[in-house]
């Protein structure tokens, strides 16, 4: 299929993707435009890292000292952490994502939520593009400015590893990051970034759904397929991902 | 959300297929073979199968079709990421709807894993 085709057909998804390409290239809460644009190149590179295919394929991700393929000028713990999010997500833990303190200090695990909003934001755009057989699209140019180091009033630190809004101490800046009380973690994940849960559910709303069009079991408005047709396909990339949430 | 949504009609519906790639236990959903081939093409990273394994899903549920589901998978590429770089537990907002679905999925056998079967 030729790219033409699918935007004729789906002229939003392509509009999303410039949407997330806009908000990848501003300064955010914890990164830089530049940084923001080299954890894009870095999560890009992970495919044709050596490195990553080996470590993968490994009893234990520790137990190989292969150097993953730099592309970037990101300090290398970063880099490695955004290479084993793409590669092997399902074997980090806690522990390796607290590398970052050497780089990011005390705010490392809110940094942490921004690098893995961005990694996998680009990761999901890059992988609609390679499953439709199309090239991938230019990263942009980063804007000036400087990160601005917001925090959301409330975050709870017990329920993952990383901090996150309680259900129930949504402040009014973030009432519009999921629908009332109904904060499933998946949707609060990133919430110490706010804007990165903006940046996901965006490009959800075209490539999956909306979360208000979530809540339509049987067939969700402006779909060919039919919400169990969706779930059949989201199960089962999930269920080969080795996700258990 | 595949339980939730089959439990809305009335097929039934083998969820343990997910795990296996068997399209058989999932045949009630319409065009269940062609999407979990999709699913399993996308997922292979042989590009030239996946071309293939896209015409032929194309001929059966549409080119808009296929971009929708390979929407879905990519989406979910992302928030399966989202989910284990964060370690965020499972929400148990009903513990019986849980532990069915567990049970259904084989998420309790230790000794699972979704590419040996």
């Amino acid at each position: 299929m030729k790219k033409s085709v699918i935007q004729r057909q789906r002229p939003d998804i392509f509009e999303s993707f410039d949407h997330f390409f806009e908000w990848l290239s501003a300064p955010g809460h914890w990164l830089s435009g530049a940084q923001r644009i080299d954890v894009a190149k870095a999560t890009r590179a992970v495919a044709d890292c050596p490195a990553c295919k080996t470590i993968s394929d490994a009893l234990s991700p520790k137990s190989l000292d292969h150097q993953h393929q730099r592309a970037t000028g990101l300090p290398a713990d970063v880099e490695v952490v955004i290479h084993r999010l793409i590669s092997d997500q399902t074997r980090l833990t806690s522990v390796d994502i607290s590398s970052l303190s050497d780089q990011f200090g005390a705010d490392s695990a809110y940094a942490y939520v921004e690098i893995l909003g961005v990694a996998v934001c680009q990761f999901s755009v890059d992988e609609f593009h390679r499953g439709l057989g199309l090239a991938l699209p230019e990263l942009p140019k980063p804007k000036e400015g400087r990160p601005d180091h917001y925090l959301p009033v409330h975050l709870e630190t017990d329920t993952a590893w990383v901090p996150m809004i309680p259900t129930d101490q949504v402040s009014p800046a973030e009432q519009d990051l999921w629908p009332g009380n109904r904060g499933a973690n998946v949707l609060r994940a990133l919430s110490a970034a706010p804007d990165t849960v903006r940046a996901w559910q965006h490009l959800s709303e075209t490539m999956y759904l909306s979360l208000q069009g979530m809540a339509e079991m049987i067939h969700a408005p402006n779909r060919i397929l039919s919400r169990m047709q969706m779930e059949l396909i989201a199960g089962r990339v999930s269920a080969l991902n080795q996700c258990l949430y | 959300m595949l339980r939730v949504s089959v439990s809305q009609s009335s097929l039934q519906v083998d969820l343990g297929g997910l795990r296996t790639g068997d399209s058989r236990a999932l045949d009630a959903i319409p065009n269940a073979h062609t999407l979990i081939g999709l699913a399993d093409a996308f997922m292979d990273h042989e590009p030239e199968h996946l071309a293939n394994i896209r015409d032929e899903a194309a001929s059966v549920i549409g080119e808009l079709g296929v971009i929708e589901a390979i929407g879905v998978a990519a989406n979910f590429q992302r928030m399966v990421r989202i989910a284990s770089g964060t370690g965020i537990p499972i929400d148990e907002p009903d513990p019986e709807f849980g532990t069915a679905v567990r049970a259904a999925l084989n998420l309790n056998n230790t000794d699972w894993h979704p590419l040996s079967d």
